[in-house]
Order: structure tokens, then sequence, then C-alpha cells
């Protein structure tokens, strides 16, 4: 129902500590978004500012055409699910969930009659919501839910999920045009997670309205989103589909955050020959034609060092008879039912993840498939992804104004020391 | 695990009869999502070494037996030791309030004559002077109860919620002047409240006034409670529209039964043991002592001889509804007093 | 209950809590407590500007600390680590290999060598404090001229009448408010303020004058002069100017901020709104008023005013009323502590009993109260309740009331006395109170008995929330019991209730009730003589000390104030080091 600008956002706790850092981006009305990022990223803090639970410090945001820059949550035309769930422990949760309703205001059209009666003019006058109509809206949302049975219990009394979906329940009821979570399944285990995930989709489809959903899980951005936002250092690194996101990364950033296992990088060098472009990769030479090299070509990309980055699956067993196999020894096996994910190690040094289908192994082939094995594997081509190792750019990105600037925020780039010693935590 | 769940300002039944943590009407959801990791290390360790203790523990096991019984027989016997210890200046009390045969310090405890003589002297004693210092010091109790628990809990409230220029300031400013010893301001406070003549026979109203005046200093158990209660609890209920006062009342408040009922029994409670203060501001005023000051003028050397079984006498009847109070409301007393000394 | 905390290890580095306190963010994040630790420790002020970002996996959140001398110490804490590094601390594994002597002179010189640069720290915390405040203050200078030469004429006008610039922006009830201010305090400044602060250096000149009285022909005395008052209202008027002051720095903020929301077309707040704010985002103004209004009046002005009366000559001669005192700067001080006089001794001796009292006080009531508790908590004792409801009953009756009749029961001619030698031990009373060193330990014991059933409550809390599997996993490690309680109970709890520890020890320095209801302060300490209009005794503490000298015939204020201030200074010093060391002994990571 309502379209989210964000404009120049900028978030600075006390003098110099920067959290976002000059945050653009215009969600579509009716849109689910993820904002996505590793711990610290400032995915929350701009949900937050979206909220209004937090100050912003430059920039302006807009809901629905509106600045609400100095607007308190409650005039913002909001409502939230908390990771926490943040129920309110001494009601039941029909007054949890009916809790904004009570406080809510709705405009009502009074005539104002003069002497004799008859109408003059319309008054907007604001009233409170009667106990009939919240009780039905709560009704219904409890409907939507699945729980109503619980409505006379205490939050205490409830499961994780349970608690989760009157959470969402409260937020629901209000009928506001943005819809923000933050991190809501991450309290509950795995199982439950991936359920609610496909609550979630069904959800989307009842309630009809902005979606802005903040996770650090990048399987709940792939499967939710219709468009992800990927942070990190409080600076946008790509906003787009999740297909986008996964086939062509800005950077590496992004190509190692999005996929699970994780995107395989090498460091080696990329260089050109009168045929083309050629990579040295793990004592084979490489050669990189087709449509990548037709871009290289044309974009006239001078040989420089590179980070190469090839995704698990799209690595493949092979043997020796294949000039460019590569051949390495497993170390471990890891069987993941529908697929084994092999780490291997290369004759010179290299430390890389396989995955390859269980399908078309037999069993003897399976027994023989451990840890010790030596064995040959070829990347796929086509697929794999070059990125600058000075900037860590995409080399095959096109677009310009990817706001791929991974250097820390200036502010922060002074004490070198802290830094090393406290690096990122996972 | 177990820290966990006590914490977030939990009400654990202390005089269950083990050591088992009931579920306390508060439900703080936050516990739940932050089981530790390390549980499960902890589990898979005890497992594997179980089956080898179990061997070791089989061999001296009669012995082993035989030797906790006497154990538990030896401690049952120290705990009866000590309880009694602890309770005998009370019979003392309760014993020598019945005793008519003297009214001075005797030599033994069970009365020889038993009667209520102790209790008629203590009502009539001057024209019923000491109902006069039970109703002054109940009249404070009930007013300071009220204030002081106002007091704190808004402090409290504010250093826990709001973030706001000077926070710092103010807290540091009340433990700072907290260091000094309270008494020597009495100096200046009795010739202020002199001159509005609320001291000597009026000293009660000075006194409230001083009780409570000052009493938001005392936040600091307030606000340890209100902080185990989880901010996005207040910060749901802004992006649902509530205003900070519907926020404070309607759902901080609910939850911090506990805090309010001790801090509450903690301002009655404090006019009835108040001796410094109580004596210096009614200086020499017999009307305006409180029961503390005046059951100690009672037992002063030259009033000795004479009123101290009325003293006596004078503690049962102050001890009794305190004591029974208390009991009753032991558990939140418990809860305060445990989270006061962790949160320091 | 405390939240507990892992030290968190990043890459193999083990990185204790404090230090990531002590670091700053830097555009790459660090720090991981649970939001309940950063908001229920009662290291919070440490972080105090810190904030929780965000969790990732529900456990590790976020901290960024904004502390501004935090960069500066971490830079400085490098520099200095440099420079003494013939102090290179030792690796885990490096400690671990030392015999426990090795041990022990290890940690020792650690902990001397920390000195030096714990106060080389606290300096370097102070300077940047100043240099701030100074820096604030010019800052302030600087935007009270550009404001009034940028501002708008309605701003002008509001340097002299304050609240116009309120008024005319239609803002009446802060600008009524203003106004109403500074009419108050102008008619206050003319008709006594002025008067006040004009005697203020000299705390009255005339005391007495005697005037003639005609018609009676009689000369009566008038008062003239009051020292008392005029030092009370003298400092009452510094409050109000000071006040004043910074109301009309507000003001000219206010009328700054308003010239600018009408530059950018913004809406002004109505005053409506204004009432409205302070049920919501200003709720804490309202909550805050009364209680902060009463902490000023009632605690930080009267404790002002009796520190300046060590400067002064208030006694019981010099009443300030029919005698005049007057400033005598450092006198007081230099009398009290002129080595060799009585009072210096007398000071001497009573300050360290104070601190012996308070020691044991504290460390008796400690350990006994929990070998009471682990006695009730142990398995197999029948009838927990019952102990503990019959121990937790003495707490509720009121001290008073006991110690009294303790007091009595150990008497001369009490039934002690009267027991003993019916039984026939004794020849004659064994006088408890009469001898200094009886009435020392009696005090101490009976202190015992007061405290053990408070900590007994206390620590069977705490007890009950050690982990079993602790217990369990030493069991199986072949731990017996005492070596059960030396390493698991005892540091658990001295973690745990460090805090208490430290705030129970002030407390028994200002212990007044368990020393003057039992002894008033006696026997009597004649070596000392008259100290300061007062009789002082053995047990006497400096608190029952201060009690003596001020309610005596004889009260000696000015004494009683340089005593309540070395009360102050001792506690608050021994708060100081105290919390310094604590958070070193906490190594919350074996707890969690």
């Amino acid at each position: 129902m309502a379209e989210v600008e964000l404009t120049g956002v900028k978030k600075v706790y006390g003098k110099n500590v920067v959290a976002v850092k000059d945050f653009n981006l215009k969600i579509k009305d009716k849109e689910f978004v993820v904002f996505v990022g590793p711990s610290g990223c400032g995915k929350s803090t701009t949900l937050r500012m979206i909220a209004g639970l937090e100050d912003i410090t430059e920039g302006t945001i807009k809901i629905g055409g509106r600045v609400v820059n100095d607007l308190k949550p409650k005039d913002r035309d909001i409502s939230m699910v908390f990771q926490n769930y943040a129920l309110y422990p001494n009601y039941t949760i029909f007054r949890n969930i009916a809790f904004p309703l009570t406080l809510m205001r709705i405009p009502v059209e009074v005539p104002v009659t003069d002497k004799d009666g008859n109408v003059r003019d319309v008054k907007i006058k604001n009233r409170k919501l009667t106990s009939q109509e919240i009780a039905d809206r709560v009704a219904n949302a409890a409907e939507i839910l699945g729980i109503t049975e619980y409505l006379g219990r205490r939050p205490r009394e409830l499961s994780g999920g349970q608690k989760q979906r009157v959470a969402i329940g409260r937020a629901m009821v209000k009928n506001a045009s943005v819809f923000l979570l933050d991190e809501p399944l991450s309290n509950l285990d795995a199982k439950l997670r991936s359920q609610m995930r496909s609550e979630l989709i069904e959800l989307r489809k009842k309630i009809d309205t902005t979606f802005i959903y903040v996770t650090h899980d990048q399987v709940e951005a792939m499967t939710l989103a219709d468009r992800i936002v990927i942070m990190k250092d409080g600076v946008i690194q790509q906003v787009g589909t999740p297909t986008e996101l996964f086939d062509m990364p800005q950077n590496l950033f992004v190509a190692e955050f999005i996929g699970s296992p994780k995107m395989n990088i090498f460091r080696t060098r990329l260089e050109r020959d009168a045929e083309g472009y050629f990579v040295n990769l793990c004592g084979v030479v490489k050669r990189i034609d087709g449509a990548r090299g037709e871009i290289f070509r044309k974009k006239d990309i001078q040989p420089q060092d590179i980070v190469l980055g090839v995704r698990p699956e799209h690595i493949s067993l092979s043997n020796h008879e294949n000039p460019e196999a590569i051949p390495c020894v497993i170390r471990v096996r890891e069987n993941m039912g529908s697929s084994f994910h092999l780490h291997v190690q290369t004759e010179t040094g290299e430390e890389l993840i396989v995955r390859v289908p269980t399908a078309p192994f037999t069993a003897a082939q399976v027994e023989k498939l451990v840890s010790g094995t030596r064995i040959y594997i070829t990347f796929e081509s086509g697929v794999t992804h070059f990125f600058s190792a000075e900037t860590e750019v995409n080399l095959l990105s096109d677009s310009d104004d990817a706001p791929v600037s991974v250097t820390v925020a200036e502010e922060n780039s002074s004490a070198e020391e802290p830094r090393k010693k406290l690096r990122r935590i996972s | 695990m177990m820290n966990e769940r006590i914490e977030n300002g939990e009400v654990f039944e202390f005089y269950g009869s083990e050591t088992k943590i009931v579920e306390s009407k508060i439900e703080m959801e936050v516990a739940e999502n932050f089981t530790p990791e390390y549980t499960d290390v902890f589990v898979a360790q005890t497992d594997t070494l179980s089956t080898s203790t179990t061997a070791v523990a089989n061999k001296g096991r009669v012995s082993q037996k035989t030797k906790n019984r006497v154990v538990n027989i030896v401690i049952h016997i120290v705990l009866a030791v000590l309880c009694f210890v602890w309770i005998l200046p009370f019979i003392g009390i309760v014993l020598e309030s019945f005793r008519c045969e003297s009214t001075g310090l005797a030599g033994y405890l069970i009365p020889k004559q038993w009667g209520f003589d102790n209790y008629a002297r203590l009502f009539t004693f001057q024209n019923g002077l000491f109902l006069k210092w039970y109703g002054n010091t109940f009249l404070m109790g009930i007013v300071t109860a009220v204030v002081q628990t106002i007091f704190q809990l808004s402090v409290a409230y504010v250093l826990s919620r709001f973030r706001f220029n000077g926070r710092k300031f103010l807290m540091n400013l009340i433990l700072v002047f907290g260091m000094f010893p309270g008494f020597l301001t009495l100096i200046l406070l009795y010739t202020w409240m002199h001159d509005w003549n609320l001291t000597d026979a009026n000293a009660p109203y000075g006194l409230m006034i001083i009780y409570v005046a000052s009493s938001g200093m005392g936040y600091y158990i307030a606000k340890g409670f209100f902080d185990t209660i989880s901010k996005s609890i207040d910060e749901a209920a802004r992006v649902d529209g509530a205003t900070r006062l519907q926020i404070f009342f309607k759902l901080i408040l609910p939850l911090s039964k506990p805090i309010v009922i001790y801090t509450i029994l903690m301002g009655f409670m404090g006019p009835w043991g108040d001796f410094v203060m109580a004596t210096f501001m009614a200086n020499n005023a017999s009307a305006g002592y409180n029961v503390a000051a005046g059951l100690q003028w009672l037992i002063t050397d030259s009033m000795k001889n004479d009123y101290y079984t009325t003293f006596c006498a004078g503690g049962v009847v102050v001890a009794v509804p305190i004591t029974v109070l208390f009991l009753l409301l032991q558990k939140y007393y418990v809860a305060g007093v445990t989270g006061g000394a962790v949160k320091g | 209950m405390k939240e507990f905390l892992t030290d968190l290890t990043i890459g193999g580095e083990v990185l204790p809590m404090r230090l990531l306190m002590n670091f700053k963010y830097q555009g790459d994040r660090y720090a991981a407590f649970t939001p309940e630790y950063s908001a229920n420790s009662s290291d919070e002020e440490e972080i105090a500007l810190a904030r929780v970002l965000k969790n990732d996996d529900g456990k590790c959140y976020e901290v960024i600390s904004n502390d501004d001398g935090d960069e500066i110490f971490a830079e400085f804490e490098r520099r200095y680590e440099k420079k003494i590094s013939g102090n290179k601390p030792l690796t885990t594994l490096e400690y671990q290999r030392l015999n426990w002597v090795q041990r022990i002179l290890y940690k020792c010189k650690q902990f001397f060598v920390g000195i030096p640069k714990w106060f080389a720290k606290k300096f370097v915390k102070l300077g940047l404090k100043i240099k701030d405040f100074g820096i604030s203050v010019w800052e302030n200078i600087k935007d009270i001229g550009t404001t009034f030469k940028k501002g708008s004429w309605k701003t002008r006008v509001s340097y002299l009448v304050m609240g116009f610039g309120n008024l005319t922006h239609g803002q009446w009830l802060r600008g009524l408010l203003f106004f109403l201010f500074e009419a108050a305090f102008i008619l206050y400044m003319v008709f006594w303020g002025g008067a006040w602060l004009g005697k203020f250096g000299s705390l009255g000149t005339v005391a007495t004058i005697e005037e003639y009285d005609p018609i009676l022909d009689v000369y009566t005395t008038v008062h003239v002069d009051n020292s008392f008052k005029i030092l009370l209202y003298g400092l009452i008027t510094i409050f109000f100017i000071i006040a004043f002051i910074y109301t009309w720095r507000l003001n000219v903020k206010q009328c700054r901020i308003l010239d600018e929301i009408t530059a950018s077309g913004k809406k002004i707040k109505t005053s409506k709104e204004d009432v409205q704010s302070l049920a919501d985002d200003e709720f804490h103004k309202t909550l805050l008023s009364l209680p902060v209004f009463g902490i000023v009046m009632f605690t930080i002005l009267p404790i002002i005013f009796m520190i300046l009366v060590g400067f002064t000559s208030y006694d019981y001669e010099a009443d300030g009323y029919n005698n005049l005192f007057t400033w005598v700067g450092l006198e007081n001080f230099n009398q009290m502590f002129t080595f060799g006089s009585q009072l210096s001794l007398a000071f001497g001796e009573i300050l360290a009993w104070t601190l012996i009292w308070a020691v044991f006080a504290t460390f008796s009531n400690y350990f006994l109260g929990m070998f009471v508790a682990m006695l009730i908590n142990k398995k197999g004792i029948k009838i927990k309740k019952f102990w503990r409801t019959v121990l937790v009953m003495t707490i509720a009756i009121p001290q008073f009331i006991s110690l009294l009749y303790v007091s009595n029961l150990f008497a001369d001619n009490g039934i002690v006395n009267a027991t003993l030698m019916n039984w026939g031990w004794i020849d004659k009373p064994i006088s408890f109170w009469g001898d200094g060193t009886l009435a020392k330990v009696m005090v101490l014991v009976i202190n015992i008995w007061v405290g053990i059933p408070y900590l007994m409550l206390i620590t069977t809390g705490i007890l009950m929330n050690i982990p079993q599997d602790l217990y369990e996993s030493a069991q199986i490690d072949g731990a017996n019991a005492f070596q059960q309680f030396c390493k698991i109970t005892m540091p658990y709890m001295l973690f745990v209730t460090g805090p208490y520890l430290l705030t129970n020890f002030v407390s028994n320095i200002n212990n007044f009730n368990v020393i003057y209801l039992l002894t008033q302060g006696g026997p009597p300490h004649f070596a000392w003589g008259d100290v300061g209009g007062y009789i002082a005794g053995d047990t006497t503490i400096l608190i029952t000390w201060l009690f003596g000298i001020t309610t005596g015939s004889e009260a000696n204020y000015k004494m009683a104030s340089v005593i309540g201030t070395m009360i102050f200074i001792v506690v608050s010093v021994l708060s100081l080091i105290i919390f310094t060391i604590m958070p070193s002994t906490r190594r919350e990571e074996d707890f969690s």
C-alpha cells in the first residue's frame, strides 16, 4: 500500500561511529524486500530507522510519499515484528494482538448540523475502535495464523513458533502499509524455521502490503525476497533479485555471501595472449572463451591479479584424460543425502569444496570416494566468476553504478590495529 | 541453565521443599532465546564419563550411606542449636514482657509472676504516649511507602529506559553523594525543619519529608529489575502506538510486581527501625518520637529500672505486626534483596 | 540475577569482555554480548553510550562504543605497553608452566607494575574530561555570540527578556515559564539574594546590638546577622544563579532552534504538543522532576553546606546566632591532623578500628552466612523451610529492639552474668561492655548474629543458581566437598556478589545501629580526652563519633564536618580501589 524511499540515509552513533552510510533505496509498493548481511552491517539499524526506533542522522525516509523523519513510530503507518517476539507477558494472547487496536484512533466523518437539523458540513473526528471491531479484527488475524484456540492463554504458555505467530498477528491487525520484520525466524530451531518460512510466503499472499525483512540468513533471503539488499559495513553491496545475486554477484563479498556451501575462491592472474584470455588454475591452464571471453575482449580488460570464484556445484568430477582436469585428494567427505560435499586439496595446496550429486555413483564407487582418494575435477565453463584482486569488483559486471565501495567508511580507516585484533565474528 | 531461568526477575519460591524453581508469573521470553551452546558439551562429557563413576561409587556405597546419615544428623543438631541461639533473645523479650514481679533488669528469663501488667503500663504510659509513637511511626511508614515507591520507581524507570543528556552525570552524582554519611546533613535539615515548625513534637512530619525527599537515590534495585525486562517490549509498544506513560503503567509496572511490592515493603519498614534521625529530629520532645526513639528512651539509664519490662512489651507490640507482614511478603523481599545483592 | 557473558574467541584469540569495551568500533564489528548483558550489567556505565546493534545467531550481539576516551586509551595502552615492555605479560601457557610461588609472584608483580599505569590512565581520563569541559564552555560562548549575530530580532530581544522568542513563535507555555523564571530570579536577587551573597564572604559582621527602648527605658538585645543563615542562603543563591545561567543558555539555544525551524519552513511544536510530550518522549522529565528536586534540596545542598562548615568556626559557642562564626580556612583540618595531638591520635585510632570493624563485619557475616546457607541447602536436610523461616524472622524484627535487648542481656546485671554466677562459673559479673577489648569482640560477635540471616538469605538464592553440572563434572574429576567449595562455590560467589561485598563494606563503615545501640560507642577511652566535645570510647567508629559530637551539649559542628568529609574520602577512595581491582578478578567465562 505504500512505497518506501530512502535517500542518502546515514546513521552515526555518538560522534563518529558510522553504522549506516549513504543508503539509497526505493522499495516499490507491495514488494518483499530482504536486507541481508553479516552481523553489524547496518541492516537492522536501517530497519529501525524506518520504524522510527532510531533517529536518522542524515538523509530522508519517505513512506507513501510522506517524509517520516520526525514522526513517531506510531504515526508512520508501519507495523513491526521483533526477533524475540516482544510479546507483553502480562497480557493474554487476545490482549496482545488487540493492544495496538486499543490505542488506535480511526477517523470518522461527523456531520455538523445547524439549528434546523440541516447538515452544514462534515468534520473529521478520531474515534476509538469499539470492542466489537477489535474482537473481529483479532479473530480474523487469529484465523489466518491458526492461533484462535490460544487466544485465552498467556505468552509463556506458547511455543516459540506460536509466539512468533502471535507477534505477526499483532503486527497484522493494524493494517499498516509497511510490514517490518527484524530477524523474525532466528530464534526458532531449524525445522520450525523452514516451516515458518513457507508459512510466511503463504501469509504474504494474504497480507497485501509492503514487506521489509531483515535477516542474516541468506537462505531466508533467497527464498522469501522479491529483491535482496545485501549490505556490509553500512554500505549496500548489491540490490537485485535472488537470481541476479546468485548469477552475477557484483563483488567478491556478495559472491561469497550468497550460496551454500560457500563459493570457492582462488587468487590467480588473468593473462592474455593472441588467442584470448586464460588463467593458470592450480597448475592447469584454463582458457576463457565463449561469452565471458567476449565480454572481456569488449571491455578490454587488462591482464591483472584476480580472484576467481567457482561455486561448489559448478565443479564436476573428471579423469586424467581431460587436459583441464585438476588432480586433487579428498580430505573430508560429507554425505548430505542427495549430494556429497567433498573437501579436496589440490597439488598446489588450494583447498576447495566440490558438491556432486549422489545419484550417479554406485555403492562400490561411493565406498572409494573417501578421504585420501585421488580424484580429478574440472570447472564448468561459463559459470566462473572473476573479481579484480584490487577492488574485488566483478570484472564481468557491466553496470558502473554498482555501489561497490567495499572499502570501509573513511571515518573508520584510521586505527588499523584494533581492527586486526578484532575481526568479524560469524 | 538455572541461572538463566532465575534471571529475568522471577520470584523463585524460596521456601519450596527443595531447591526447586517455580515458574513465576512473569514470563521473559528472552531467556529461552539464549540457551547457551556449551550445555551440549557438558552433557556429552558427563554422559561418557558417568558409567565409570557409577562403578567407582558402587564400591563404597554402604559406608558412604551411613557416613552421609551421620553427617546429616550432625547438621540437623547444629541447625537446631543455631536456630535456638537466634530465636532466644526474641523468646526472652516475650517472656520478660509478661514478667510482673519486677520492672527492671532481672537475672533470669522465666517470669515468676505472669500477667499483662507491662502491656497495661505501656499503653497508659504518660497518657498513652506509646500509642502516639506508634501512630507517628505508622503514619510515617504509610507516607514513606507511598511516596518513596513513586520516587524510586520513577527514577529507576527513567534511568533504565531513557537515554538523555546528563543521565550519566545524574547517576554519578547520586553515587558520589551517596558516599557521604547522610547523618551529617541532619544538622542543617534540623535547623531548616525547625524554621517550618516540623521538628520536636512535630518531628514525624519533618522526618517524613526527609525520608522521602532523597529516596530517589535508592533506585538501584528497581533499575536492576527493570533492566531485565526486554527493551523490545518497549519498542513493540511504541510501534503499536503506546506513549511512554502508557508503557510504564500498562506494561512495565505490572511486570515488576515483585519489585514494586519490595519497594513498598522497604518504605513501610524504614521508619520502624530508624533510630538516629528520629532521635535527632525529635530533640528530646517525647511526643515527636517514633517507636525506636521512644522505646530506647525507656531504657536509658535513668528510666531502665522502672521501664525495662515495659520496653520488652513495647518491643513485642512493634515486632509482631511487622514480622507477620514481612513473613507474608517475604518472597518479594527475597527477590529484591537477592537482585540487589547481585547487582550491587 | 546476573547474565553471564562469555569472553569472545576470535580466531583463537580470547578477548575478555572488558577489553571489548575498551575498544572502539572501527568499521569492523566485534564484541558479542547478549542484549541482557549490556542492559543489566553493573558495568553498564562503562559502556554507557555503547549500543547493542543487532544479532546474528541469537547470541552474538554487536556493541559499538562511542565513548570518546576509549580510542585514546587503547592508543595510550599500546604506547605504554611498549615503553614498559620489560613487563610483557605471559601467555596463558607460559603462566601455567609456573609453579604456585612463581604464579603468586607474577600476579603481585603484575599488580604493582599496573598501578602507575592505572593512575596514568585515570590521569589521562581526567585531563580529557577537563579538556572536553573547556571546549564545551568555549563552544557555548561562541554559540551565544553567533546566535546573537545571526539571530532574528526576536532572538536578540530574548537575550534580555527570556522567553520572548518562544512567546512570539507561539510557544506560549515555554515562553511564559522562561519569563516567570527570569522575573522570579530578578526579584529574588534584588530583595534577598544580593544581600545574602554580599555577606557570604564574611558570614556576617555584627551578631547582636543593644537597642535602646525609650519608652521602657531598657536596652534590648537585637540579633542582626546570622552566620548560619548567611552561609545557607548564600549557598542557595549560588545554586539559583547557576540555575539561572543554565536556563538563560537554554533560552538562547531554543531561540536559535526556533529561528532555524522558521527558516526551513517546518512546523513549530505547539504548547499542547509540549504538554503531550511530557507523557511520551519527555516523560523522563516528568518522572524525574520531583525526585531530583528532592535530592538536590535534601541531599546535595545540605552536604555541600556541611562540607563548607568544615572551613568555618561553627560550634556550640560560635553558633552563628549569638556569636557569629566565620571562615577559618583549613584550620579545622590542621587541628585534626596535627601530629601528636589528642584529636589526631583519636582520629587515627578510631579510623583504624572503623576499618577493622568494617572488614571483620563484612567478611565474617559473608562466610558464616554462606556456611549456614550451605548447611540448609545440603541434600537430605529436612524441614529446610522451617530453618530458613526461623532465621528470616529475625530480619523482620526491627534491629533496635533486638539490639537493645541483647545489649541488656549482657549488662553487668543482665541475664547472662546472673546465670553464669548462679551456676557458679564466675564470682563477679563479667563487664562485657566495660572492657574495651571485650566490648569490641562482643560487638563483632553480635554483629554476626545480626548479619547471618540476611546473608543466608542472599547466598541461598545465588548458591542455588550455580549450575549443577559444574559440581557433577567436578565430582567426576574426583574433587571432594572442600575442593568443590574452593574451586567452584567460592569463585562463583565472589564473582556474583563482588559488588554487594563492596556496598556492604561501605555500609558497615557507616553502621551506626549496631555500635550505638549496643555500646553507645563506649566504654569511654579517657586517654584521648575530650575529643571534639565528646568522650569517645573504644568501640566508637567514625559515624558514632560524628553523632556524639553533634548531639552533645558542646556540639562541635566544624569537627563533625571534618569527620564527615574524612568518612567520605575514606569510603570513596576504598570504593575506587576495590572497583578498579574487582573486574580483573571477574573471570566470567568460568561460570557461564
